[in-house]
């Protein structure tokens, strides 16, 4: 008799058991991450008895989840590459759509800006003319300043977007780290798996991934150990690292991420290793597109002005004075490196603006104390550049100049020395755009006559300058103005084509993956209301056992 | 494959968006009327649509300067009309004053009719441009071209700058002529011109005088009937008998009347003979104010007479041909024109290629868009409501 009553209860509590599984994975039809829970049941050990073995109910072992670490893991890595793409893709976009105004837009007022010029060729006494040239140079300036304020508010906004980023991960790695803790005592303890715990430290997982590329090695004991970048450690086993986002020792207006150590030093992360995610997409976005971009847009600035003002300041103005520069620029910049040990400083001229390349550069120090040299590197394609030295075989503590592409720079007064492994940051025309304005205030200023003065009508200066718009004086003389402009509209459409057409098919594959993985752990509310009638009348059909096993006990009492 | 229930709703929505998505942006194309809404829907045609754009701008450019250029031509196509009338007048009133029957005081009021000419002419040469400047000052528009002296001449104020409009892409054109050239100039085939010297006291008349190559002669009359001609290098001296022509070199002339001793005639080149219209308008004046006095005064008169005849129609000839070439240079805007107006009507058509949206085919996408959005909407709304609750 207890036999029968206790393999009917066992039945009992495996259907109550399963009927609160079903119920769970339907309340959790729709939770982010969630698998599917079932009771894992087996046989209890059978009764030995004169007439054989007599089975003794089931009971359940455990309840596991429908989770295949594979899927999981390769959904993850769909996710954060996806997410770095579309990242990248939005970021892009903008710069894209920037470059889509054909009525207002740089070529728009370039081409007003030539007009004007060629108006004042044909009537060089027309002070109406020369008002005219005036106006449409200024409005061409404020165009120029305020694409490059544009360009330079999206980095601002990346920079912002890279310190919350790097908030989000340390507060996603210290749950994660918890969630280590926790999972290993409890499986530990009871010697089941925590499924709900595991679940939640797979989303936060996926989660982080959505936010930079993370590997995950799993230990023996079910933790997880988090790497990020090119093997840094982020989260081991209940310890979390802090990442911090620091302004870049090379570039100091940009932010970079950089890992707090044990002793609370932050190390600096190599853009090109933080790959994946949204950080990873904006740091790709940022070294690829939005530096070229306004790099280019910097030297078509900087070529305007050096031909204007030189074209310019070969004429005569209305009062017979020889021209001035027309445009006012800024020179290029130079960035010391944070962790520079010398303090030899450099500044930086334009030597010819033909040969200005859209690339920042970086120049090394190398060499041993007394033969120190310059080792300059072009960052868009790492080709280390042909330097010419004044005066001849200086080294670094003696040169008076150093001249590469188009560039030319010169120690900084106070002088300073040099170290070995000092390096700096050249931006030759990040900031040429920035800083370009219109230097004459008055339109008799304009030099339109030629050289030695001549009359009001004279023009022959105003045609030269029209006749610029036709000379390729960009990129060693293989584009005019607008065609170098034209080309930085085809460089940004055909990243930001690739870039989509990438995003599409990873969002695919991703999409893809994502089935394969719901199709193992997702919820299926048909499935669950099946099995929810199915265990009810296994209750039920148990009850009916227990009642059986009780009549049967009764009727043992009834006899007398 | 299980589908699960959040599988299903996910794809669903996934589907629905992306069909959302494409049916926005060929609404957006539909309403901006061009296929490239940014450079990244076809690089290669952004690229080309802007090289298109700056050569329509080009072409706009020169377009303007030809019609500046046209307008400053033809207002010195005018003035030249003008100039061209009273320098036919000046040749008439010679004419006239050559008339032997003339008094004094008759070639007086020719003189007056020729100061009203002289006025005409300057006030010609002072002419504007239209658009408050000079048109014959070269550079130095802001001031008239000539100013009379106290003395009666007159100066040229303007320099000899040519105005060049930039009326295509490799042609720059000359808008105007300056007044040394229109006024103060000749031809280089303007024939020599013969002039007796201030200082002759005899009664000796040149007449039908050509030089046939380029120097310049000087006949001079000595003791004994002897004259001599020379060329500069070489001379001859020979007896003189009047009515009788001299041939020496180039040069052939033939001199009446009586000569005294030490008279002389040069025929030297219009350009150095002196090529300034009005100082040739202000001579003939003068001559004409003065009475002629016998025969030396008659001779003196028909002598002055036939020099300022030569000198007017070498002017006359000047301004004829570069008012030909002001027409030539006209006829030339309008050609240019032509083919500027052929090249924007190709930019235009090729940059309608590049971006210009093709409303039928635009359309017909948007349609089949849509019909795609309301099938996935109408699935997706029957699928949903398949339920194992609806059955218990």
């Amino acid at each position: 008799m207890s036999d029968l009553f206790s393999t009917g209860l066992s039945g009992l509590t495996i259907a109550r058991t399963a009927l609160v599984t079903t119920a769970h994975n339907t309340a959790n039809v729709y939770t982010d991450g969630y698998s599917r829970q079932r009771v894992v049941v087996e046989t209890n050990p059978a009764t030995a008895s004169p007439g054989g073995f007599v089975g003794a109910g089931a009971r359940v072992t455990t309840v596991v989840r429908s989770y295949d670490k594979f899927l999981s893991a390769q959904l993850s890595q769909a996710d954060s590459q996806a997410q770095g793409l579309d990242t990248y893709q939005t970021e892009i976009g903008r710069i894209d759509n920037l470059l889509a105004d054909q009525n207002s837009g740089l070529p728009a007022l370039m081409q007003n800006f030539f007009s004007a010029v060629q108006s004042v060729a044909d009537t060089p006494a027309d002070p109406a003319a020369r008002q005219q040239l005036l106006s449409t140079a200024q409005a061409l300036a404020g165009k120029f300043r305020s694409v490059d304020g544009y360009l330079s508010d999206l980095n601002s906004s990346l920079n912002e977007q890279i310190g919350g980023s790097v908030a989000q991960i340390n507060a996603i790695s210290a749950q994660v780290a918890s969630l280590n803790k926790q999972i290993s005592q409890l499986s530990d303890t009871t010697g089941n798996q925590p499924n709900d715990l595991l679940d939640t430290r797979d989303k936060l997982v996926a989660d982080l991934g959505k936010l930079v590329g993370v590997t995950v090695v799993e230990q023996d004991n079910g933790q997880y150990n988090l790497f990020v970048g090119n093997g840094h450690t982020l989260v081991l086993g209940d310890r979390a690292a802090q990442l911090t986002a620091v302004p870049s020792a090379t570039d100091p207006t940009r932010q970079a991420v950089a890992l707090v150590g044990a002793n609370g030093q932050a190390t600096e992360l190599r853009d090109s290793d933080v790959t994946g995610g949204s950080l990873g997409g904006m740091l790709a976005f940022r070294a690829q597109a939005l530096v070229s971009t306004q790099n280019a847009i910097g030297r078509i600035a900087t070529s305007l002005a050096t031909e204007v003002n030189a074209q310019h300041r070969l004429g005569c103005d209305l009062s017979g004075n020889a021209g001035t520069d027309f445009f006012s620029l800024s020179n290029p910049q130079v960035f010391s490196n944070g962790h520079n040990q010398g303090a030899l400083r450099l500044t930086a001229g334009v030597a010819g603006a033909s040969q200005l390349t859209t690339s920042d550069y970086s120049i090394d120090v190398q060499g041993v104390p007394g033969a120190l040299t310059f080792a300059v590197t072009r960052l868009s394609d790492g080709q280390q550049v042909p330097v010419t030295v004044a005066p001849a075989g200086a080294d670094v503590n003696s040169f008076a100049s150093i001249t590469f592409d188009g560039i030319t720079m010169a120690p900084q007064a106070p002088p300073g020395a040099a170290q070995a492994g000092d390096s700096f940051l050249l931006t030759p025309t990040r900031y040429a755009a920035r800083d370009f304005a219109v230097a004459l205030g008055d339109p008799g200023q304009i030099a339109a006559g030629g050289s030695g003065a001549t009359g009001v009508s004279d023009g022959r200066n105003a045609l030269a300058l029209a006749a610029l718009q036709r000379k390729t004086v960009v990129a060693n003389g293989t584009a005019t103005l607008n065609g170098a402009y034209a080309r930085l509209v085809s460089d940004v459409g055909n990243r930001a084509m690739e870039i989509n057409v990438a995003s599409s098919t990873q969002s695919s594959l991703a999409e893809q993956v994502r089935a394969s993985q719901q199709a193992m752990s997702g919820v299926n509310q048909d499935e669950e209301t099946s099995n929810l009638l199915m265990f009810q009348q296994m209750y039920q059909a148990n009850a009916k056992v227990i009642q059986t096993a009780s009549t049967i006990f009764d009727s043992i009492l009834g006899l007398h | 494959m299980r589908i699960s229930t959040q599988a299903f709703f996910n794809v669903n929505l996934a589907g629905m968006s992306s069909l959302q998505q494409k049916l926005f942006r060929t609404q957006q194309q539909l309403g901006a009327g061009t296929k490239l809404l940014t450079p990244s829907d076809d690089p290669v045609a952004a690229a080309r649509a802007l090289g298109v754009s700056q050569s329509m701008a080009e072409t706009a450019q020169y377009a303007s300067s030809r019609s500046r250029c046209t307008q400053m031509l033809s207002t010195e196509e005018s003035a030249l009309q003008s100039a061209t009338s009273v320098l036919e007048n000046v040749k008439t009133l010679i004419v006239q004053a050559g008339n032997g029957t003339l008094s004094d005081a008759d070639r007086s009021t020719l003189a007056t009719a020729l100061e009203g000419q002289f006025s005409q002419l300057l006030g010609v040469a002072n002419a504007g441009d239209g658009n408050g400047q000079y048109l014959f000052s070269g550079f130095k528009t802001d001031a008239p071209a000539f100013t009379e002296q106290a003395n009666g001449t007159v100066t040229y104020d303007g320099d000899l700058g040519q105005r060049l409009v930039q009326v295509d892409v490799s042609r720059q054109m000359a808008g105007a002529d300056d007044g040394a050239t229109v006024f103060q100039s000749v031809q280089g085939s303007a024939p020599h011109v013969p002039v007796a010297a201030a200082g002759n006291t005899g009664s000796g008349i040149f007449s039908a005088a050509s030089v046939g190559d380029a120097k310049d002669y000087q006949v001079s009359f000595g003791p004994l009937g002897q004259y001599t001609v020379t060329d500069g290098a070489t001379s001859f001296t020979g007896a003189w008998t009047a009515g009788q022509p001299i041939a020496f070199g180039g040069l052939k002339i033939r001199v009446d009347g009586a000569p005294a001793v030490g008279d002389s005639f040069t025929i030297a080149s219009a350009a150095t003979s002196g090529a300034d219209v009005f100082t040739t308008m202000r001579d003939l004046i003068n001559t004409l104010k003065t009475p002629a006095l016998g025969t030396v005064g008659t001779a003196q008169l028909q002598n002055a007479l036939s020099t300022a005849n030569v000198k007017i129609n070498n002017a006359y000839d000047n301004v004829l041909t570069i008012r030909s070439s002001v027409g030539s240079r006209l006829a030339e805007l309008d050609s240019l024109n032509a083919s500027g107006d052929q090249r924007k009507l190709i930019d235009q058509t090729y940059m309608s290629d590049l971006t210009d949206l093709d409303y039928a085919s635009a359309i017909s996408q948007f349609s089949e868009q849509q019909t795609n959005l309301k099938a996935a909407q109408q699935t997706f709304a029957q699928l949903s409501s398949i339920n194992l609750f609806n059955y218990l």
